[in-house]
């Protein structure tokens, strides 16, 4: 092998290795559900509309902004701002459910970074969204829908119902060779941005030179007192007396910021650096209002997710927690697509899965109350303890074992839930067995001919 | 497909992606190359600063060194009113931010920019209905010491009669 290629191969092997599209998905979702945050806490319409309000003399548009919009000296209008304000605030919500997450990631990144660009072009510009802007990005080019998706949800559900039975599957362990190089990236740039900022700090130029004067206690002081004062916190203005303090803060910040980019080499350190990033970046918050919120979302990109989720799921798995068991109609496929949305919630696996056509016998041995068409009319599940919950109340303990739908068991535990939640139940139950189970029938009637 | 179609197509893949990433690293560590540069010597000094490649920056903020004494400035934008009164203008009342105010008002007012204070004064006075006859920029300064600030001496930085301002 020449050295090109073994370039070539460390190159891909490091970039492309295979990783996990669970991780990916959640740093999309956090990294989203932020930015659309900030967009509406901050009142972005409402700035921009300030900002279109300021004397065209004081319009300088950065060059991203012209490269976005190529026409000479175009200055969007109020409407037009409010437009991409609103088609950004729409993209986001579809990128955050996965609805056409690539078109929909990239146009939220394309709209934001526009917003941002409009609003640094009057001669003032700040730091904190660039890397997020980058971020978003290099997320829209990655299969950041590729689980936790409504797309990937729906190429299940669709794939499923075509083969006509259910097989298996557990998105947490999903892996891809596509899913690793933007998460890797975002990491290379906060190692980057935090060595730009330490270097900034200890280096001099002219001559280019290491200086420790910035940890001298009094330039932090310094930043304290006169942040502390512009922005109304008095903490900050209160601990810019202390020179003490000062001092060695400057030192843990340096060392902070020096030093981030030892995590790419060894991961497990994110559980130091991340942790202690958190605090810096809401410590620098509390006394100086400097927020890099944008930083602490970002930060997803180091947590391994799917090893959480999987140790979890070992957890509950030594404590020998009983697994809940639902029964479903192995031939209707309205019931396969109910076990394949089941499923795709059921990260920590505290549900077994059991087709009636293969598992009638033994439940109806233990229940031998139980009818095999009552059965596939409405759901049974089996509690842990031997308990026997049919319909809507079968539905409401399914959602109890899944902390995703949570929301959902809080809404089906409301008062009336058990009145109303029942016919619901069986008015869908009744479309069901009209059109799924028809739509079946035909398929056999197909396959027989 | 088959392993070798799909190692053709990984192949594939993979060669685009890495020229964005070469080309996202690459954008974010010349942004940072241009602090090492040896002043107007090398083709690294004529890279446009920040926020030229916006959003890739530097990131150099707070990294002045101050020393015991040094002083906190504090500007203050002083309207001179016809009946000899003072008010203070903040950036509120010109519908700006903090950080607008400083780069747009403040500046403006330090390099005697004749035409963006005209457009202030004007902006001013029709939301406000008072007629400012100058403008007076003061340093209102903090100094700093081991375990405390204190007052420093105020000073007038800028001092402007708007009717021979007009008169330009």
């Amino acid at each position: 092998m020449t050295k090109q290629q073994h370039a070539f191969s460390y190159w891909n092997s490091y970039w492309f290795r295979p990783a996990s599209l669970f991780n990916l998905a959640v740093c999309r979702i956090v990294v989203i559900a932020f930015q659309l945050f900030y967009l509406v806490k901050n009142d972005y319409l409402g700035q921009l509309l300030e900002r279109s309000l300021l004397p065209d003399s004081l319009y300088q548009p950065l060059p991203v902004l012209q490269f976005l919009l190529p026409l000479a000296n175009y200055r969007p209008s109020a409407e037009i701002l409010t437009i991409t304000y609103w088609l950004a605030i729409i993209a986001g919500m579809c990128s955050l459910l996965g609805i056409r997450t690539k078109v929909s990631l990239l146009v939220f990144a394309m709209s934001n970074l526009l917003i941002q660009a409009y609003l640094y072009s009057f001669g003032d510009f700040h730091h904190p969204e660039a890397l997020m802007l980058i971020a978003l990005f290099v997320l829209a080019l990655s299969p950041a829908g590729g689980v936790l998706s409504y797309d990937n949800l729906q190429r299940r559900l669709r794939s499923r119902t075509t083969k006509k039975r259910w097989s298996e599957f557990n998105i947490v362990t999903q892996k891809s060779p596509w899913a690793g190089w933007s998460l890797l990236l975002i990491q290379w740039l906060f190692a980057l941005i935090y060595l730009s900022a330490a270097m900034s700090k200890i280096l001099q130029t002219q001559p280019l030179a290491l200086t420790l004067d910035w940890m001298n206690g009094y330039t932090l002081q310094f930043y304290l007192i006169r942040d502390g004062i512009r922005w109304g916190s008095e903490l900050g203005v209160w601990l810019g007396q202390h020179h003490t303090f000062a001092w060695l803060s400057s030192i843990v910040a340096i060392l902070f910021e020096s030093t981030f980019w030892v995590v790419l080499l060894f991961p497990k350190l994110a559980w130091l650096y991340i942790p202690a990033g958190t605090a810096f970046h809401t410590g620098i918050y509390w006394t100086q209002r400097a927020p890099f919120f944008q930083y602490i979302a970002l930060y997803s990109v180091f947590v391994p997710w799917a090893s959480l989720v999987q140790s979890l799921s070992r957890y509950f798995q030594a404590k020998k927690e009983p697994k809940l068991e639902v029964f479903y109609d192995g031939l209707c496929p309205l019931c396969i697509r109910s076990m394949i949305v089941l499923r795709y919630f059921d990260w920590f696996e505290r549900i077994t899965y059991s087709n009636l056509e293969t598992q009638w016998y033994r439940l109806s041995s233990r229940h031998p109350h139980i009818s095999l068409t009552d059965c596939r009319q409405r759901m049974h599940v089996l509690l842990p303890h031997g308990a026997v919950r049919k319909g809507f109340f079968a539905f409401r303990a399914v959602l109890k074992y899944l902390p995703l739908l949570w929301p959902l068991h809080l809404i089906c535990c409301l008062p009336m839930a058990s009145v109303i939640g029942p016919k619901v139940y069986q008015w869908v139950a009744w479309r069901r067995s009209r059109f799924e189970r028809c739509s079946y029938n035909h398929c056999l009637v197909d396959s027989k001919k | 497909m088959s392993n070798t179609d799909k190692t053709n197509f990984n192949k594939l893949v993979s060669l685009p992606i890495s020229l964005v990433i070469l080309l996202v690293l690459s954008f974010q560590a010349l942004a940072d190359l241009k602090k090492a540069c040896p002043e107007a010597q090398s083709w690294c000094s004529r890279l446009g600063s920040d926020p030229y490649f916006y959003p890739f920056l530097t990131y150099p903020m707070y990294s002045r060194r101050y020393y015991e004494g040094d002083k906190i400035e504090q500007y203050v934008l002083l309207g001179l009113l016809s009946d000899s009164s003072q008010v203070t203008i903040l950036p509120e009342d010109l519908g700006m931010g903090f950080w607008l105010f400083q780069k747009n008002v403040i500046k403006a007012v330090i390099e005697n920019d004749s035409e963006q204070i005209a457009q202030f004064v004007e902006q001013y006075q029709n939301t406000h209905n008072k007629t400012l006859t100058g403008l007076q920029l003061e340093n209102h300064p903090l100094v700093l010491s081991r375990d405390s600030v204190s007052p420093g001496e105020p000073t007038v930085l800028k001092s402007i009669r708007l009717n021979a301002l007009e008169k330009e």
